[in-house]
Order: C-alpha cells, then sequence, then structure tokens
C-alpha cells in the first residue's frame, strides 16, 4: 500500500480549478508578452509592437514577427506537452516521480530524433523527424507500462526509466559514430540539451499539429485518472476501459513529447516539477491536474527561455540545462520526502 | 571517428609570433586590397554584407572580404585559437544567433564547425544566403574552398591573390631532400588523437618535410596510432598542438609512461593551435614553424645519430 | 427483483482454468457469503461476477441478459465492486472518494447532478462517514477507509454489490459495523455477495453460504448446512466449535483436522 502525499498536503487548500486555469493563463500571457522583449538585438517597445503587427522595418519585423513568435509558441507547446503528460503519467502510473525524462520517453524520442537528423531523413522528409522521435517515444511507453501493469512501484518504474535512457544514449552515441556528418557529436551535444532558440515557423508547423493532438489525447485521460486512483479493478468496475485509456496515454504522450522533442531536444524535469506544483491547488484530483499543469508547464518553460536569453554573457545557456539545474534538486527533495513517507 | 580539429575557444591573447611571422607576407593577400576598399557601409549587391559562426569560417571572412562587408564574427574571432585574434577586435562580435545577422543587415552568412546549425537554418528561410565552410583537407581542396568564398564575398581578385601567395610561399618551403631521408613525426593532440591521411595536418607535415608516421600506418583521419606502435617504432620527433589552449600540450605523452619513455628523448615540435585551425591559406604558417624546427632537428647531433643508427641498421638487415 | 443466473461458467487466468462448472441462481434482498479454503477462486468468482474477468465458457446473466452484452458503462451502473485491500494512490478528500462511485452516472466531462450529490450524501451516511468530508483518506486510519471504501461502492447504488473480503482486515467493531452495513443493504433489495473468511460474521449475517472448492462449487446453501459439522472438515479440514448467541448461531473454527 502506498500513500505518496505531497509533502504540504493539508495545509493548501485546494481552489477552483477554474480560478486556478485563469490566474496560469495570465500568468502564462504576461511571459509571452514579455518574451517577445528579449532576445539579441534591442527593440524598443514602440518599435516592438508595430514590429508584432508588421509594421516596422522589413528586418525588425523578420525579428519579432519570424523569430521571436516562433520561439515563444515552441516554448510554450514544448512546456505544456511536458506538463500535460507528466500530469498523466504520475496518475496512469500512480507515481510521483514519473515524467517523460525520468521514464527515458524524453531520451527515446531523442534517439528517434537523431536518427532522423544525422542519416539524413529529416533532410529529405522533414516530416520524418517528428514521427521517428514519436515512433520511439510511443515504443519506450508501451514498454512502461508493459512493466507497470504487472510492478507499478515507484523503484521499479524509475530504475526502468534509467535503463531506457541508458539504451537510448548508447544507440544515439552509435549514430553518431556512424554518422557521415563530421560535425555530428557537438551538433547531437548540444542540440541534446535542449534549445528553442532561432527556431521558425517551419519548426512551429512540423510540431504543433501532433502536439495538439497529443494534448487532447492526454486531457481526454482526465476523468478515467480520478476512478484509477482506486486500483484497477475497482476503476474498471466503475466503467473505466482500461485499454482506451491506456491508448490515450500513450499516444498522447508520445505524439506530444515526441514531436516537442523532434524539434526542441530534450528539456528535463518541467513534467516532474508543474504536476507537483499544481497538485495541493486541486485537492490531489488527478482529472484537475492535466489542464494547469499543461499551461503551468509553457509558462515554466517559457520563464526559462526568457532567462537563458537574459544572461548575456557567452554562448546562449541552453533550455534543458536550466530546467535540469531547477528540477534536479526538486527530483532529489521528492525522492528523500518519498522515502520518509514509505519507511 | 572523425573529431573536430579546433574546438577551443578561450579569452583573447595577443598573437605576436603571428604578426610577425605572417603580417609582412599576409599583408598583400589580406590587407592591401582592403585599403583600396569602399567606404564603410557602402558594402554593394556583388560584394555583400556577411556574418560569420565559427572559427574558420570567421577567418575566411576577415582574410577576404573587405572590412566594410564583415558584419559580425563569432567570439572565437578573438579568441587564443584565432589566427586574425586582433584584427577581429575591430569587428562587432555576434552570439550566434539569427536575430543579430538580421539586425545587421547581412545578407550572407558564413558558417563552420556546425556551432548553430538551426540558426543557419533559420536564416536560410529568410533569404539569407547561408555557406558553409567546406572541410579542406588538401591544398586543391583548399584552393576550391578559397575561390567559392571569395566568390560569395565578391573577391575573386583577393582569393586568386591568396591561392597565389600561399602556393608560392609553400614552393619556397618546400624540401629538396628526397621523401625518404625526411624524418620521420607523429602528431597527437591533447586529447589523444592523431592527425592520419585526409587530414589538414598531414598536409602541412609533408609540405613542411617531415614524414607523418600515421598516415603511413593509419589509422586515416583524426584518429591517433596506439602508443603500442611507437614503443615498437618510435619517431624522430613529435609534434603537439593546442598547448595554448589545453592545460598541458604533452599531456597524452606525460599521461602515458611508456609514451613519455619515448618522447622525453626526442624533440617535441609544439605548433599553435592558432595555426592550424582547419585546412585553410593560413596552414602556410605552421608549414613555415614546422620547416624550421625541422632545420634545428636535423642540425642535432642526436638526430644524427639517430639517423645513422637507424640506416646502419636498414643496410645490415637483408634485403628481400 | 434482480435476478444472477451463473450457468457452467468456467473462468481461466492466463492458460490455467481457476473455475470450473459454477452453477448457480441468486436473487435481490439475498447476502450471499462466498466460503473456501485460499485458494478455492473465491477472489476470482467475485471479480468474475464484476465482469473484470471474461468467462471461457458458460454465462453470466442478470434478469435474463447475458453480462458480456453489457457495456463498461451499463455493468459498472448494475454491479458494485469493492475491491480487497483499502488502495487509494493519491491523497484525495473522502468525498471525492466516495464521488468516484457515481462515475458511471455521469458522462465522461459531465459533472454530478443533483441527484448525484444526494447519492453520495446518502451512502457517506449509511456508511458513518459524514465527519470525514473534507478530510484526506491517506490519513484515515485503516477502518475509517474502508468505510470510505465501502461508501464509495455505496454510492453506486447498484441492484448487486460485490464485495472481496471487506471485513479481511478489520478489527472487531469495524467488521461488524461493516456487515450490518451490508446486511441492511440485502434487506433493502439489493443482491450482496461477499468474500468471506470470518465463519463467525458468515453465519451470523449471511442468509446463504456458496462453499468453493479447488475451484469448483463445493456446496451451496443455508449457512449451517454449508458450515455443519461435515462441511467444516470438508471445506476447511477443521473441526468447527458451533454455538449460538442471543437466539442467534455462530460457528468458530476450533482445531484443524
Amino acid at each position: 500500500m502506498t500513500h505518496p502525499s505531497h509533502p504540504a498536503a493539508g495545509l493548501i487548500r485546494p481552489v477552483r480549478q477554474s480560478s486556478l486555469c485563469v490566474g496560469l493563463l495570465l500568468l502564462l500571457g504576461a511571459l509571452m508578452l514579455a518574451s517577445l522583449n528579449f532576445g539579441y538585438v534591442d527593440i524598443d517597445q514602440s518599435d516592438l509592437i508595430r514590429a508584432a503587427f508588421g509594421l516596422s522595418d522589413p528586418s525588425t519585423n523578420m525579428i519579432v514577427q519570424q523569430l521571436r513568435m516562433p520561439r515563444m509558441l515552441l516554448a510554450v507547446m514544448v512546456g505544456m506537452s511536458l506538463g500535460a503528460s507528466g500530469a498523466v503519467l504520475q496518475g496512469l502510473l500512480h507515481n510521483p516521480l514519473a515524467e517523460p525524462g525520468t521514464l527515458g520517453i524524453t531520451g527515446a524520442a531523442s534517439l528517434g530524433a537523431v536518427i532522423a537528423i544525422y542519416f539524413g531523413f529529416a533532410a529529405t522528409t522533414p516530416l520524418s523527424l517528428p514521427l521517428f522521435a514519436m515512433t520511439s517515444a510511443g515504443i519506450a511507453t508501451l514498454l512502461l507500462l508493459f512493466v507497470a501493469r504487472d510492478n507499478g512501484r515507484t523503484l521499479t518504474l524509475i530504475l526502468l526509466g534509467v535503463g531506457i535512457s541508458g539504451v537510448s544514449v548508447a544507440l544515439t552515441s552509435l549514430a553518431m559514430n556512424l554518422s557521415p556528418n563530421p560535425w555530428a557529436v557537438s551538433e547531437i551535444a548540444m542540440w541534446l540539451l535542449g534549445s528553442v532558440r532561432d527556431r521558425t515557423f517551419q519548426e512551429v508547423n512540423l510540431a504543433a499539429p501532433f502536439i495538439l493532438i497529443g494534448l487532447i489525447m492526454l486531457m481526454a485521460c482526465a476523468p478515467s485518472l480520478d476512478i484509477l486512483s482506486l486500483g484497477e479493478d475497482s476503476a474498471r468496475s466503475l466503467g473505466l476501459r482500461v485499454g482506451r485509456l491506456r491508448i490515450l496515454a500513450i499516444g498522447g504522450t508520445s505524439l506530444a513529447v515526441g514531436a516537442g522533442v523532434a524539434v526542441s531536444g530534450s528539456v528535463g524535469f518541467v513534467g516532474l516539477m508543474m504536476p507537483h506544483l499544481i497538485r495541493p491547488l486541486v485537492g490531489h484530483i488527478p482529472s484537475r491536474l492535466i489542464l494547469p499543469s499543461a499551461i503551468g508547464g509553457g509558462a515554466l518553460v517559457l520563464a526559462a527561455d526568457i532567462v537563458v536569453r537574459l544572461i548575456a554573457v557567452g554562448p546562449e545557456l541552453q533550455l534543458g540545462v536550466l530546467t535540469s539545474l531547477i528540477g534536479t534538486p526538486f527530483f532529489i527533495y521528492l525522492v528523500i520526502s518519498l522515502r520518509k513517507r514509505m519507511a | 571517428m572523425r573529431r573536430r580539429h579546433h574546438i577551443n575557444f578561450g579569452s583573447c591573447r595577443p598573437c605576436r609570433f603571428a604578426l610577425a611571422i605572417g603580417m609582412a607576407l599576409l599583408s598583400p593577400m589580406a590587407w592591401a586590397p582592403a585599403a583600396a576598399a569602399p567606404a564603410k557601409g557602402a558594402a554593394s549587391a556583388h560584394r555583400p554584407k556577411a556574418a560569420s559562426f565559427g572559427l574558420c569560417a570567421d577567418q575566411m571572412l576577415m582574410m577576404l572580404a573587405d572590412p566594410s562587408q564583415i558584419a559580425s564574427l563569432s567570439p572565437t574571432a578573438r579568441g587564443p585559437l584565432s589566427a586574425y585574434a586582433q584584427r577581429a577586435k575591430a569587428f562587432p562580435i555576434n552570439r550566434g544567433s539569427a536575430e543579430e545577422v538580421i539586425a545587421s543587415g547581412a545578407k550572407l552568412l558564413l558558417q563552420s564547425d556546425a556551432v548553430s546549425p538551426t540558426s543557419a537554418a533559420a536564416l536560410r528561410q529568410f533569404g539569407i544566403k547561408t555557406i558553409s565552410i567546406p572541410m579542406a583537407n588538401s591544398w586543391p581542396e583548399i584552393d576550391a574552398m578559397v575561390r567559392q568564398i571569395a566568390h560569395e564575398l565578391g573577391q575573386s581578385a583577393r582569393g586568386e591573390a591568396v591561392i597565389k601567395n600561399m602556393h608560392q610561399r609553400l614552393a619556397q618551403l618546400h624540401p629538396t631532400s628526397p621523401t625518404n631521408q625526411w624524418p620521420s613525426i607523429i602528431y597527437y593532440r591533447p586529447d589523444g588523437g592523431g592527425a592520419g591521411a585526409g587530414t589538414f595536418v598531414d598536409i602541412s607535415l609533408k609540405a613542411a618535410g617531415f614524414r607523418n608516421l600515421q598516415s603511413l600506418w593509419g589509422p586515416p583521419q583524426w584518429g591517433g596510432i596506439p602508443a603500442e606502435r611507437v614503443l615498437r617504432q618510435p619517431p624522430d620527433a613529435f609534434a603537439v598542438s593546442y598547448f595554448d589552449t589545453s592545460n598541458n600540450g604533452t599531456s597524452i605523452l606525460r599521461r602515458n609512461p611508456l609514451l613519455w619513455g619515448q618522447a622525453r628523448t626526442r624533440p617535441i615540435i609544439h605548433v599553435p593551435g592558432k595555426y592550424w585551425n582547419c585546412g585553410s591559406p593560413l596552414l602556410v604558417d605552421a608549414v613555415e614553424l614546422l620547416v624550421a624546427e625541422r632545420r634545428k632537428l636535423i642540425a642535432s647531433p642526436t638526430y644524427r645519430a639517430s639517423s645513422s643508427r637507424a640506416s646502419l641498421s636498414r643496410s645490415q638487415r637483408p634485403s628481400p | 427483483m434482480t435476478c444472477l443466473t451463473l450457468t457452467n461458467v468456467h473462468v481461466p487466468i492466463g492458460s490455467r482454468t481457476v473455475l470450473r462448472d459454477i452453477s448457480f441462481r441468486a436473487s435481490g434482498g439475498e447476502f450471499i457469503g462466498l466460503v473456501g479454503p485460499n485458494g478455492a477462486g473465491k477472489s476470482t468468482l467475485a471479480k468474475a461476477l464484476a465482469s473484470l474477468l471474461p468467462t471461457s465458457s458458460g454465462s453470466i446473466n442478470i434478469n435474463g441478459q447475458c453480462l458480456t452484452q453489457f457495456s463498461p458503462k451499463d455493468s459498472a451502473k448494475n454491479i458494485a465492486y469493492l475491491a480487497q485491500g483499502d488502495i487509494v494512490h493519491w491523497p484525495l478528500s473522502a468525498r471525492s472518494i466516495v464521488a468516484l462511485g457515481r462515475r458511471p452516472h455521469i458522462d465522461a466531462f459531465g459533472s454530478p447532478s443533483r441527484a448525484d450529490q444526494a447519492a453520495v450524501d446518502r451512502a457517506m451516511q449509511r456508511a458513518f462517514v459524514g465527519e470525514f468530508t473534507d478530510r484526506d483518506v491517506t490519513q484515515l486510519s485503516g477502518g475509517e477507509r474502508a468505510r470510505v471504501l465501502l461508501a464509495r461502492a455505496l454510492a453506486v447504488e447498484a441492484p448487486i454489490f460485490i464485495a472481496d473480503e471487506p471485513v479481511g482486515a478489520l478489527d472487531p467493531r469495524h467488521g461488524l459495523n461493516i456487515m450490518a452495513l451490508l446486511r441492511e443493504e440485502a434487506n433493502r433489495g439489493v443482491l450482496v455477495i461477499t468474500v468471506i473468511h470470518d465463519l463467525a460474521l458468515a453465519t451470523r449475517y449471511c442468509d446463504r453460504l456458496i462453499a468453493l472448492r479447488d475451484g469448483e462449487l463445493a456446496d451451496d446453501g443455508p449457512p449451517h448446512q454449508v458450515l455443519s459439522p461435515r462441511g467444516m472438515a470438508a471445506h476447511y479440514a477443521v473441526e468447527g466449535h458451533h454455538a449460538a448467541h442471543d437466539g442467534q448461531a455462530f460457528v468458530l473454527p476450533w482445531r484443524p483436522l
């Protein structure tokens, strides 16, 4: 019997889901506006507003409309898919440490993307990039669920995630070794750290449809996750179609995370942090967690992307490095607090 | 596995040596035509304004373009590996983002070392021509590369001058002795890699009159010779590089006591990393330095003793 | 009146047939205890009745309609199932747990109606958990949590109520409370079927016991018949102590045979 509860359970009063979402959306909106402000070229406020509507000089228009906007959108989309899939995976596996990164899904998606990029599929067929990433994310998720079905213990799952990540890293290294591109090593190393820098609408268009479908699938998991907190048998006796839920969760996670990784590399720990921060605010109800976690995830990644642009020294810090720097201590804190509770 | 041959960048260091040796000879290549260049900001359509990402691209841009054509350079241009570190101080530095290139009004982006592939890809979409500096690992490849970049910059005449100058200097430096009398050499980078056939280091060593054992034994490209081979047939000299950006250029030799046993009794030639950070006309500086070192080596008594011993043992061996 | 009919039911788990040839009829208002030694197939039968396990042959009919024809939602509305143990994976409030029992009656993304809220209140009242409304269930005691989960199953308000060892891990007081509660449900016309190991409680509260042995139906009848000295020997290989208190007969397992 496990009762992993948030350390602050009972201390924080739940708030209405709608007001929580509105609050988070306002925060996200403010960050979106703010993110247009920051870049490598100083653009003053009035010029920025004009450029946003294409009324400034051509190069400023281009910078604001075709570089900063897609970058902002990608950060939001990637953050939303990570937040939502973290919330769904935690609910599905009853595991507070579950998230695409710790479970190795991100690593697997990266492997798929690396194969697509460095064997030239992505160059000939751009669509192959998200497709490869999503497929390998799907395989990893299937494997996880296959094992989790019989043994969903926290440790087993995390160790399995470590295993999947390890295999992904090994195969990614192999792909780098075999790649005909001499710069592959440094390119992949940087890309794996995750970034949304200098992305254009080409990348947005490539990822957005899949992320959108993925998010819808993840949202559709919501009602089932609540009854699943009673365990699978009780949930099925309440009419849960387990197979359907699994397809939605696996499909949604693979599409959203895979497509996100395909265009931005791996951005870690967002799916871990956001659901945890939101959970006490929604009374720990799994279904109410998904939407706020998605919005919050978008805000978190966007905020991180603003911070990496604000650190104006040397080459830009990779986005994934920053989220991992924040996320890893969080993860360790969670492991320790869980262990205390289970002891 | 092929390795990047020029990876480090750090704080700027004055390159007096480069100035001392190279400037007099380089000036007709790079600076003299610049004096006749049109006024700043007047880069015309056939001489487009250009930005560069990556050290090799930075150097080629400074070598071939008019100063008024240079929109910005990457931070590595001022780093210790840059042959034009001083000169780069006159130009704006970018952080490798597409925004800066667009805002600078550049119409052309030179990139090397794949530093920002996504940024370059983004710029291509916005109608900014992106040229990747091709990897040049032979003299004809270097000619072709210079020609191409010079053409893109609208500086074909200067490109041809650079190529001509390079070949003239190489011809002057070319050793007269037959190849089998050249001293043998093994090159190591601090990370243990070396340079075999198909590398610009190999062509530089050859141009200076060294027998590069790795190009004879393999592995080709940027792998290194295993220590076993070195113990069996030690070279006349070792060459190391990147001691200017690594803590200790001889570290690979020192890390392995057996290798160090061989290396400490032989000359170790230190080639500054900025001389051969990529296959470009700047390699001539490396060749010049190597030729000077070769002369010193041949003149040394230990070398004459060892080479006479070697020729003695060779003559004693039954010929097939 | 609800009518449940099993005809030659076989239930496999993996490649092994765990239940063989089970047939019986039961109707609303009955309180049936499933008894038998460990591994006899009691929990399997409970799960099969809740359509959580597929049958390989034979049929389970409710009011003449085969269980396999029920949609998951219809079957959920007709059969409430209380699982063994007291697992709740998240620190949810007691009321939100009980409210999950109304899920079969609500559209996927709908919210509970006034009638649903009333049903939740009723179920909480009946299971004496009204006071825990906003309490985190993971902070409750085992007995309190068991009552919350029972309330969750009651909130379905299904004509058939299947419970898998509802008093297995409870202290005597909580055990008695829950059995009384299930008895009351049966009196209300619900068909209650529960897996039970406590023979004293079984003889006292159930109308009818079904004994399983090695996956087969060994006996089916009133408690005094199924748990007669001969039955105790046959089903459990123990000698029972048969007695009565307050005019109610009961049996205690006394010594192994």
